[in-house]
């Protein structure tokens, strides 16, 4: 897949995975590369992203006896998964189109 | 390669961070590490798995003038709304001084016409075995304050009228400037 293309659908399935509960690093890399095979590496800039552009934010809760940061998905989260339904009806068009 | 090792190299190759960013990146993967370790993965097998510190460096680097760059788009914007904001001060600091100017100008012109017409009017009265000649500047007098008044009422009634209308014109035309402005930085 086109690097450009993939960057976009992995914020998508990391907001996908925030969708009904918070989640941490571990657990996002898990669901993710349970979908899509990633390299890990490629998940921290992703959730930097994310954050940066408010459609995540972040609080740290102590798990074990340790640090564990925590994500959560924003209104302005939850509206880009919606909006991204609406490209997928799209983007379905024009590959069923292409796949006639 | 073992977790300690892995972040001290991690931590060399991201160098050009400030120190802040790097312990960000470096606290992410020590806690990701943690707890595949938690769940039972293999710590070394999964740290091989994440890739070289090198790639995670080199992806760590795209994303942070990516990030830069919003940054830049988002204080651009926010330059954007203050100036939006002194335009609008300013407009109507100069929606106020005209104002004044405005009433100003109208309450001379309607004194100083009506003004004109009550001494005319009475010069008339009083000096009745005046001039023909006199009576006839007299009535041009009173012409002359009545055209005053009616352009002091006129400005009046304008001003009412059209001046908000007007200036809000003038205020809609500025805000699409801006609008147009911050579309084209979007892009």
């Amino acid at each position: 897949m086109d690097s450009q293309l993939k960057k976009g659908m992995l914020e998508l399935l990391v907001l996908a995975s925030l969708k009904y509960q918070d989640s941490y690093g571990y657990l996002i890399d898990q669901e993710v590369s349970s979908v899509i095979d990633i390299s890990e590496s490629t998940l921290y800039p992703i959730l930097r992203r994310l954050e940066t552009q408010g459609f995540v934010t972040t609080y740290e809760t102590t798990y074990n006896s340790r640090i564990r940061r925590y994500y959560q998905i924003t209104k302005a989260g939850l509206k880009k998964l919606v909006e991204s339904e609406n490209d997928f009806r799209e983007t379905k068009k024009i590959y069923d189109y292409i796949l006639r | 390669m073992k977790k300690a090792e892995f972040i001290r190299a991690l931590r060399m190759e991201l160098d050009f961070l400030s120190k802040a960013d790097r312990e960000d990146v470096i606290k992410y993967y020590d806690e990701l590490v943690t707890d595949a370790v938690d769940n039972g993965k293999d710590e070394a097998m999964f740290i091989a798995g994440l890739g070289s510190v090198v790639e995670i460096a080199r992806n760590v680097k795209q994303d942070h003038s990516f990030l830069d760059s919003i940054r830049n788009i988002n204080f651009s914007s926010g330059a954007k709304e203050v100036i939006g904001i002194t335009a609008k001060v300013l407009g109507y600091f100069l929606f106020v001084i005209l104002t004044i100017v405005l009433i100003s100008v109208g309450i001379s012109f309607v004194l100083s016409g009506t003004t004109t017409i009550i001494l005319s009017i009475i010069s008339i009265v009083v000096h009745l075995d005046a001039e023909v000649m006199v009576t006839i500047t007299k009535v041009g007098q009173i012409i002359f304050g009545s055209g005053l008044t009616i352009i002091g009422i006129w400005l009046f009634i304008w001003y009412a009228k059209y001046a908000k209308k007007f200036l809000d014109k003038i205020f809609n035309k500025l805000q699409e400037v801006f609008k147009d402005k911050e579309g084209t930085a979007h892009v």
